[in-house]
């Protein structure tokens, strides 16, 4: 299962971070270091566990939280219809 | 019957009383009130006796019928907060109080029971000039604070604890009903001030009482929280907020006591004469939660999530 970005979304500097703006939603979604990481990769399709490697390549951290956060961060970017999951 | 002309934001109303309510006109809407207007007015209101109490009617209609001035002057505020909010067109307007210190807005926002209004009437007090009440109109080109200066409206113990400490020198507090308590002060900014520091009040009798500096990125879905519904387009309001948060310095005030208030408002007065404040700047130590370098050490949360659909006008949320 590969994942990667939905066109739905405008993007928004907001300080030292990003918002995703989705007009059908009327939401906004204020992203940390880590989502932001994640979704910008995602711009082209990649796997969970290539995600995952990849975050471990840039962040220092214990492996089954980064996979615990990896996990959240995908479900609430499907569950907002920010990224899509593809065969 | 006395007719007087309002003058709000973007707003220009009439408002006609029965000559035995034009002192508590006076009283309610004595910043507002202008000899005479350029404008013809949008709306016109008119306060009518009747056999069973007094009428309430905009532009002829009847908004409601009351059995006492003091209730139909509570709700025609209210109307007027509605009118202003939708004529608010490309401002943002936000459940807060404003004041003007040092030639600095203040905005103080925060829902209902979070000390926004006590906040607002401590900084008063404390020699803050009077700009908004319960609505705050803010253009965010600037950003600027325009002037609503509405009574103040708290609760009767809180004023009661406060009044047993402090003389209250700045304004009119009175206690209509055994729950309320109004305060008129006697001076209102009459000019649109720059926006520069926003507090976020938080009362809480078991907290340690501190100051918090907040993030843009961090405040945003929270202010979004604060502002009401918007009259142009949803993004514009998004937009708005995203350029009022990175040009202002965002404050939360933990206080659990009167006397904590006051002294973290002299602290936050104090430091901001100071140092005066520029536009954000992400400084280290500023974010101590956040993530640095490498690490995964961030907010609890991923990604903070606002929507508007289902949002209700904040001041329908009041108890």
């Amino acid at each position: 299962m590969h994942y990667r970005q939905t066109g739905q979304v405008k993007i928004k500097k907001i300080g030292n971070s990003i918002a995703l703006y989705v007009d059908s939603q009327k939401g906004i979604h204020v992203l940390n270091d880590t989502a932001r990481f994640i979704w910008e990769v995602l711009e082209e399709p990649f796997t969970a566990d290539e995600l995952l490697y990849m975050l471990s390549q840039a962040f220092d951290g214990d492996r089954a939280t980064m996979k615990a956060d990896l996990d959240e961060i995908i479900d609430r970017f499907l569950r907002y219809d920010l990224i899509r999951a593809e065969a | 019957m006395k007719t007087f002309f309002l003058s709000f934001p973007r707003l220009p109303v009439s408002l006609a009383v029965p000559d035995e309510m034009v002192p508590d006109v006076q009283s309610a809407f004595r910043h507002s009130i202008r000899p005479e207007t350029d404008a013809l007015p949008l709306h016109e209101y008119a306060i009518q006796p009747a056999s069973h109490g007094l009428i309430l009617r905009n532009n002829g209609q009847a908004e409601g019928t009351f059995s006492s001035p003091m209730d139909a002057l509570i709700h025609l505020e209210e109307s007027i907060e509605v009118l202003l909010i939708n004529a608010m067109n490309g401002w943002a307007a936000f459940h807060a109080g404003a004041v003007e210190i040092d030639g600095a807005g203040w905005l103080i926002a925060g829902h209902p029971d979070t000390g926004k209004t006590t906040t607002t009437f401590n900084l008063i007090e404390m020699g803050g000039l009077f700009l908004c009440e319960e609505v705050s109109p803010v253009d965010p080109d600037g950003p600027l604070i325009h002037p609503y200066p509405q009574v103040l409206s708290m609760s009767r113990s809180y004023a009661e604890a406060y009044r047993s400490i402090h003389p209250v020198r700045e304004g009119d507090l009175t206690l209509p009903t055994p729950h309320l308590a109004r305060y008129a002060p006697h001076q209102a900014g009459s000019v649109p001030a720059r926006l520069k520091v926003i507090l976020l009040p938080v009362y809480d009798p078991a907290c340690a009482a501190g100051i918090e500096t907040v993030s843009p990125e961090s405040a945003l879905t929270e202010l979004l929280g604060y502002a009401f519904p918007p009259s142009r387009g949803d993004e514009h309001l998004f937009d708005a907020v995203i350029r009022i948060c990175e040009k202002t310095r965002i404050f939360r005030l933990r206080a659990n006591s009167l006397g904590a208030t006051r002294r973290l408002l002299k602290d936050l007065m104090r430091a901001n004469a100071d140092n005066p404040i520029p536009p954000w700047r992400d400084s280290p130590g500023d974010h101590p939660n956040e993530t640095t370098e490498k690490g995964l050490t961030g907010p609890a949360e991923h990604a903070k999530h606002f929507s508007l659909k289902n949002k209700r006008c904040p001041s329908l949320c009041a108890p």
